[in-house]
């Protein structure tokens, strides 16, 4: 069986309104300690929206992030970020935010105070005026003139990301920006994504939450053991998995009965009975839910849900990391 | 590029940091005072050979240096702070040049006060004219060594996670054991610049001396070649690493 044509599900994805210059592009990127490959070999473009670089910790996300914002040099290729190089040409911090995953924070400064640093290193006129703004877009008003030292994680990131958005930056590099964040505030971050992407800034977020990612992202770069392994709108990416059946959870009232029903349909490749609950794996969904209601009614059957287990990042990633 | 100056002296100021300076710019003032009490007062040339160049210039002059020079990089590495920086429009060479006069301005008051201070109430101790000019002289001369050793220990503390330990081995192997037996290396010894410099501004004081100094053009030229040289070559260092 062959596997999934990455190469079609990234035109696709470019075709659906992504198509345009690149803002950053990455080509044929590697970077290695010593004996260890980091990143192997890895090309793609980054265009206005969201994307999300997803992948399992150890994938070479960071890396790859550290490569784009200039903070590492590659060991082969080129990384370019609008038509430039952040390593060459500081000018281009004045249209990128970043930030980086374990970056530190002053932390003898104020929330503002370490704002208003950020916006004067960025050469923004009025400082005052866009760190006040910063600090209200993540809602840490309240706390901005206490010691970041008195912050709690949440409210560290939030303040980072305040100083990420201060110079108003079309290009926008977020590693890892959720972590230490509270439900609460991981939606008012989504948001305030949403608004900064349809404002028309470009917004690369990488994340091993991939629940939250798949939320914001228009389009997905999975990177797997370094190596990029695929790319393109996440449900598309899943789709082209036609190697892989999906897993469906079925609970009903009689799973034996059921079971043993299914197994003689086309659309079923096989059943698993665990205790009361009946899996199925299927290669065609459309067809086994067509059929599934019937059968159950055949059978005398009465269905109380269906869940489909494996329409998640979470479980594209096992998939491409066992391939 | 003033945010970065400010941003590295409020660095600087830590609390031990601070305290632990204090302490060592003061020692010089033990044989000085010491001085006032002897009974069999010290000559001008072992002032010069025990509290100038065996205190001021070997061992105060460097440690302070030392101190100062390596954390304006070294910590921001520590704290993965550097990026804050890095990430900015900032051309490189404007991150170093307030970050090495943060050092600077820190260093040179706290070497030239206790130059002067210690130098002075020595020759009045001793009972020695010249007392005031000594003292100008070797804070000048000092001032200069410190501005020279804060550009060679701040790319230390971009190079290195053991600049202290290297720098301490630099100043009392090197310059302090190698250069003291090795008369060649009196010209690789920014120790030796700034004693030159001391015996150009005061040159009666080196009469009778037998030590041998270098021409203070040499240290003019050696001092403004470890300055620049440094300087440079933590600016491209800062441009080629990787900054965690």
């Amino acid at each position: 069986m062959s596997g999934p044509d990455w190469a079609n599900v990234a035109d696709k994805s470019l075709a659906d309104g992504s198509a345009g210059a690149p803002i950053v592009r990455v080509d044929n990127v590697s970077k290695w300690f010593g004996s260890l490959v980091a990143v192997s070999e890895v090309s793609f473009d980054v265009r206005p929206g969201i994307t999300g670089l997803l992948g399992p910790n150890g994938a070479g996300k960071t890396t790859l992030l550290r490569m784009i914002t200039g903070l590492a040099e590659v060991s082969q290729g080129e990384v370019t970020v609008f038509g430039g190089s952040p390593r060459t040409d500081p000018e281009l911090y004045r249209r990128i935010g970043i930030m980086v995953e374990h970056e530190g924070s002053y932390d003898f400064l104020t929330g503002r105070r370490f704002v208003e640093l950020a916006a004067r290193l960025r050469k923004v006129a009025d400082v005052t005026r866009a760190a006040t703004t910063s600090i209200d877009r993540v809602n840490l008003a309240d706390a901005a003139d206490r010691p970041i030292k008195t912050y709690s994680r949440g409210m560290r990131q939030r303040i980072r990301l305040a100083a990420t958005l201060v110079h108003e930056p079309e290009l926008l590099i977020l590693d890892e920006p959720l972590n230490g964040a509270d439900p609460r505030q991981r939606i008012e971050f989504q948001e305030l994504l949403l608004r900064l992407a349809s404002e028309g800034r470009t917004i690369l977020i990488s994340s091993h939450v991939l629940e939250e990612v798949e939320l914001l992202a228009s389009r997905v770069l999975l990177v797997v053991n370094g190596k990029l392994a695929a790319e393109g709108d996440f449900h598309a990416i899943r789709e082209a998995l036609d190697d892989r059946p999906y897993q469906v959870r079925i609970l009903c009232d009689r799973p034996r009965a059921l079971a043993a029903g299914l197994i003689g349909l086309e659309a079923v490749d096989s059943v698993q009975l665990d205790d009361d609950t009946l899996i199925v794996l299927s290669s065609n969904v459309g067809a086994l839910q067509a059929s599934l209601a019937h059968s159950a009614a055949d059978l005398g059957v009465r269905l109380t849900g269906v869940e489909p287990l494996d329409d998640s990042l979470e479980s594209v990633f096992g998939y491409l990391v066992d391939r | 590029m003033t945010s970065i100056y400010f941003l590295s002296l409020r660095q600087l100021q830590s609390r031990w940091r601070i305290a632990a300076l204090i302490g060592v710019a003061v020692v010089p003032l033990v044989p000085a005072i010491v001085s006032f009490a002897a009974s069999d007062k010290p000559t001008a040339l072992e002032l010069d050979d025990t509290l100038i160049n065996g205190l001021l210039a070997s061992a105060i002059l460097p440690i302070i240096a030392l101190a100062l020079a390596t954390p304006v990089f070294g910590n921001e590495l520590e704290d993965k702070t550097l990026a804050n920086l890095t990430l900015t429009p900032l051309r490189r060479w404007q991150i170093v040049a307030p970050k090495l006069a943060a050092a600077v301005s820190v260093a040179i008051p706290l070497i030239a006060l206790s130059a002067l201070v210690s130098v002075f109430l020595a020759f009045e101790g001793a009972e020695l004219s010249g007392g005031q000019r000594a003292a100008v002289a070797t804070a000048i001369g000092l001032a200069i060594g410190a501005l020279v050793y804060c550009a060679m220990f701040s790319w230390l503390g971009l190079v290195s996670r053991r600049a202290l330990g290297v720098g301490l081995l630099y100043a009392f192997v090197w310059e302090g054991l190698f250069g003291t037996f090795v008369d060649g290396l009196k010209y690789l010894s920014v120790k030796q610049y700034a004693l030159s410099i001391i015996n150009a501004l005061d040159p009666a004081r080196f009469d009778g001396s037998d030590q041998t100094v270098i021409g203070v053009t040499t240290a003019a030229i050696g001092s403004s070649v470890v300055l620049v040289v440094f300087t440079w070559l933590t600016v491209r260092r800062l441009r080629r690493m990787d900054v965690p």
